[in-house]
């Protein structure tokens, strides 16, 4: 089975999920991370690539180009709360649960 | 999202064939674009999750070695729920075809993508001969 790019990996915590992909070659400026609703999305728009004449290819392996990926996720999240870091061409998202959709828990009354 | 994923298709370095690495993580054969200018050979390789310190570019004759170690943080309190890629260092060779300048050689890392310059040695040039006429 294909996976669609860019690949995650989703660490989950207590109270929030930490979602990591592997992004070489893009720049924090390229990268687009809106959520909606439960809707996650990150979408990189295409760069030109500028090679000039006389460069031939041996081999182009690399895909530095534009992707749009979604996902619903499993709960709402503070949206003001969400963290995103680019290092070394890996992003980190962390997604906070919001308050309001985190288990409440019923005491029982005794009577 | 669902807990069963298929892993992103990578390719990894042939047990054996080598030397085999002392930490028991995978090593995978990064993505390359490799392409030939008139001055030099530049080789792009990438390698997500590798800081500018710990790659290693190595010129022995005319074989190009590139290995790069991942820097790989546990996220605390955090279980890894779903994976659709394994982190793993990167190695690769490559025979260069045209003799290079080794002196010259420039590599820099930027944003997980390594960028090796190898320019070419004097006498490997394209020279334009001049047709004088007469």
């Amino acid at each position: 089975m294909q996976v669609e790019y860019p690949a995650i990996n989703v660490w989950t915590g207590k109270d929030d999920v930490v979602l990591t992909a592997e992004l070489p070659g893009i720049e924090p400026d390229d990268l687009d991370i809106t959520v909606h609703g439960t809707m996650l999305t990150l979408r990189c728009s295409p760069k030109e690539q500028q090679r000039g004449d006389g460069e031939t290819y041996h081999r182009r392996e690399c895909r530095h180009e534009g992707f749009a990926r979604s996902w619903l996720l499993p709960f709402e999240v503070d949206a003001d709360k969400i963290e995103a870091k680019l290092e070394n061409g890996v992003l980190r998202l962390t997604l906070p649960r919001s308050e309001a959709s985190k288990p409440k828990k019923v005491e029982i009354q005794t009577t | 999202m669902t807990a069963e994923a298929a892993l992103a298709e990578r390719q990894q370095t042939q047990q054996g064939a080598e030397v085999e690495a002392t930490r028991s993580r995978p090593t995978f054969v990064p993505c390359t674009n490799i392409y030939e200018r008139e001055d030099a050979i530049v080789v792009e390789a990438d390698m997500p999750g590798v800081g500018p310190d710990s790659v290693d570019v190595n010129l022995d004759g005319d074989e190009l070695t590139i290995a790069g170690q991942v820097a790989d943080v546990p996220i605390e309190g955090h279980e890894l729920s779903y994976a659709e890629y394994e982190v793993g260092d990167y190695r690769c060779k490559f025979r260069i075809s045209a003799a290079i300048d080794a002196d010259k050689i420039e590599a820099a890392m930027k944003n997980g993508v390594l960028h090796v310059v190898l320019p070419k040695s004097e006498e490997a040039r394209p020279h334009k001969i001049e047709v004088k006429a007469g």
